[in-house]
């Protein structure tokens, strides 16, 4: 570097001979050579020019004292306080699996065979799959969200899958092992059939588009119905639940079905659930033909599908009134996407639905 | 927190309902469907309590037990949820973390400083420091054992106009052998409270004694301890500038509001004594931070 130039931004705190900058969180606590070199940067003086500058005032030969300007330069510029050009501009950063919206574990995926990286919202995505066939399908399915590996930022490969698929083989006999899709480790969705899982996969994605371009919001809870259901009949929204399978085969055996979504979308303007990916440019064609040619291993209640649904009823556990309700769907106050939008729409909806206390899933 | 929020919080029956909890900038009352919980965060903040209306609402509500299942505890503020657990004392815990999370990103326009502060007429001495270094325990030994006067065991505000430590007397949070260390203090013993309260020992800052909450107080010193068994006791005294790099790691809020941070600190700095005090010797510490207040040990 010919003349160092300070970054803008960093407080400068004398004592004597001694100095403290602080730049962001940094700071940093300079000996009387490192504090008067810094005075010194200006973005016209050489590092060799403050060496003869400061030589007399030190009193030691310019040589001697040119190696201590060049460490104090050096660490400045380690520490990010010299104007080394524009920095580059910020890109999308990997969607964490553990963060706050579903974490569920701590734990991460294992590595997968083949990856696919998607720019979803603001976020990249890591697709891991060891089956060939169903990499192909979920790059040809979702290619307008493909980034290429040429694009990708340092460090892309080492980062785990967000989701994974497996596709199960059948067995001759026993238990059949079920299709499933992870999110990081933990299991968002099991199914004898793949098609749930390949359109879980999508719905999936769709909670990290942005939603407020599409007009709705995210809740923690999800729509139930009765089997059979079609868009534009009503359901109701339940809270989340830790064991949603459990809660599945219980509401099956009482005819009743659910969303496969892992949050509710609602569309305040219409008190409307939307089941589906609206802001999602995918293709489902490669996604249903591979899932036409794996065969089920078993039956299962459809779950709801793909439309939109007007919002009948708010139904959970202790919701004796409108505020219980509220308390049960609230956003969490960190890491959920427009939470203040979110809530908003939620005290409309408990305003305008019935209160059904206990979830409608027992 | 919007009105139609405070609408329905407002209209829900909830076994007990604080009064307002005034922390630093951040004013807040708890209800809940326990009535101890509201007991024990009046009981904590017994000093810090008045009657005006709060600006949010912590809830901490009990929803019935599904089948073969434990009843949830859920804390929300202002209607957003902070942490739900079927565990009672994950919940109220959180309540007390986030609340003093809250005060601290609430004040604006003073410098804050994870730190605790004492008070011997009209000069404050605050204890810098990291988690687990001794300095509540300084403190509380100071206040204790000492007669000096309480101003916080966890955040110290500065008002940058006058140099001064914000009285913000929130409980203390000790370790559990601060019964044997400290027989003068008053840990809470009430089962029904300490049952909600997990492994946390506290001593509510209102049975520390008439007399014992210190009013706003200007800086006098600054000590950082550091307990280190069965060390004998050292004292490094530093220079301004090393102690304001000592002392601004443990400020908050540095990357938003440096200026005023860090020239608030830089002026207590240059003008009060700062020392480190490492050793295993409570009452030797203490005599440090007496001798930097003019005060006999």
């Amino acid at each position: 570097m010919s003349a160092p130039r300070p970054v803008d931004g960093v407080g400068f705190h004398q004592f004597g001979a001694e100095v403290v900058l602080q730049h962001g969180d940094d700071l940093h606590l300079l000996d009387p050579v490192a504090a008067v070199v810094w005075q010194c940067l200006d973005g016209t003086v050489t590092a060799a020019g403050i060496a003869e500058d400061l030589a007399p005032a030190f009193g030691r030969e310019v040589g001697a004292l040119r190696a201590d300007v060049d460490a104090a330069i050096a660490s400045f510029a380690a520490a990010g306080l010299l104007d080394e050009g524009p920095p580059p501009a910020p890109g999308p950063e990997f969607l964490d699996p553990d963060g706050t919206l579903f974490c569920a574990t701590c734990t991460r995926a294992p590595e997968r065979a083949r990856r696919a990286v998607l720019r979803i919202g603001d976020h990249l995505v890591v697709v891991g799959t060891d089956d060939a066939a169903v990499h192909d399908a979920v790059t040809a399915a979702l290619a307008a969200h493909l980034v290429r590996p040429a694009d990708l930022p340092g460090g892309a490969a080492l980062v785990p899958p967000t989701f994974s698929i497996t596709l199960a083989e059948q067995t001759p006999r026993g238990l059949q092992p079920l299709h499933v899709l992870h999110r990081g480790a933990p299991l968002a969705i099991g199914s004898r059939r793949a098609r749930r899982v390949l359109d879980g996969l999508v719905l999936h994605l769709a909670v990290h588009t942005d939603l407020a371009a599409a007009g709705l919001v995210a809740l923690p809870a999800v729509a139930v119905a009765r089997t059979g259901t079609a868009p534009g009949e009503p359901v109701v929204l339940v809270p989340q639940s830790p064991r949603a399978a459990a809660r599945e085969r219980r509401g099956a055996r009482r005819g009743l079905t659910v969303a496969d979504t892992p949050v509710a979308l609602l569309d305040p303007t219409t008190g409307e659930v939307v089941v589906g990916a609206p802001g999602l440019a995918v293709d489902l064609g490669p996604l249903h033909a591979l899932a036409a040619a794996v065969p089920d291993v078993g039956s299962e209640v459809e779950p709801l599908p793909w439309g939109r649904y007007p919002v009948a009823a708010i139904g959970a556990r202790g919701a004796t009134d409108r505020t219980r309700a509220l308390l049960a769907l609230a956003p969490p106050h960190e890491g959920w996407p427009d939470a203040p939008g979110a809530q908003a729409a939620l005290v409309d909806l408990v305003g305008r639905v019935e209160i059904l206390e206990g979830d409608s899933l027992g | 927190m919007a009105d139609p929020v405070r609408a329905l919080l407002d209209a829900a029956p909830f076994a007990a309902r604080s009064r307002r909890i005034r922390l630093l900038g951040f004013d807040v009352e708890v209800r809940s469907d326990v009535a101890e919980v509201v007991e024990l965060a009046e009981l904590l903040w017994a000093p810090l309590l008045d009657d005006g209306p709060a600006d949010h609402v912590f809830t901490v509500t009990v929803v019935p037990p599904a089948p073969r299942s434990l009843p949830e505890w859920r804390l929300h503020l202002d209607g957003l949820l902070v942490v739900a657990s079927p565990i009672p004392a994950v919940v109220v815990t959180h309540l007390l973390w986030e609340a003093n999370r809250r005060a601290l990103e609430h004040t604006p326009g003073r410098a804050l400083l994870h730190a605790a502060a004492v008070a011997r007429g009209d000069r404050a001495a605050i204890l810098v420091g990291p988690q687990e270094t001794g300095k509540s325990t300084l403190a509380a030994a100071l206040v204790g054992r000492y007669g000096l006067g309480y101003l916080t065991d966890e955040a110290v505000a500065i008002d940058p106009a006058t140099g001064s430590v914000a009285a913000y007397p929130k409980y203390l949070s000790l370790g559990s052998a601060v019964g044997e260390l400290l027989p003068e203090l008053e840990p809470l013993t009430d089962p029904r409270l300490v049952a909600l309260l997990g492994d946390l020992t506290v001593v509510p800052a209102g049975t520390l004694g008439a007399g014992r909450l210190a009013p706003p107080t200007r800086v006098g010193a600054v000590v950082l301890p550091t307990y280190v068994p069965d060390a004998p006791t050292e004292v490094e005294v530093l220079g301004p500038a090393a102690a304001l790099h000592a002392v601004a790691q443990h400020a908050y809020h540095v990357g938003r509001d440096g200026d005023l941070v860090m020239d608030a600190l830089a002026a207590v700095v240059a003008a009060v004594p700062c020392v480190r005090v490492r050793g295993a010797d409570l009452d030797a510490a203490c005599a440090v931070v007496l001798d930097l207040l003019g005060g006999d040990a």
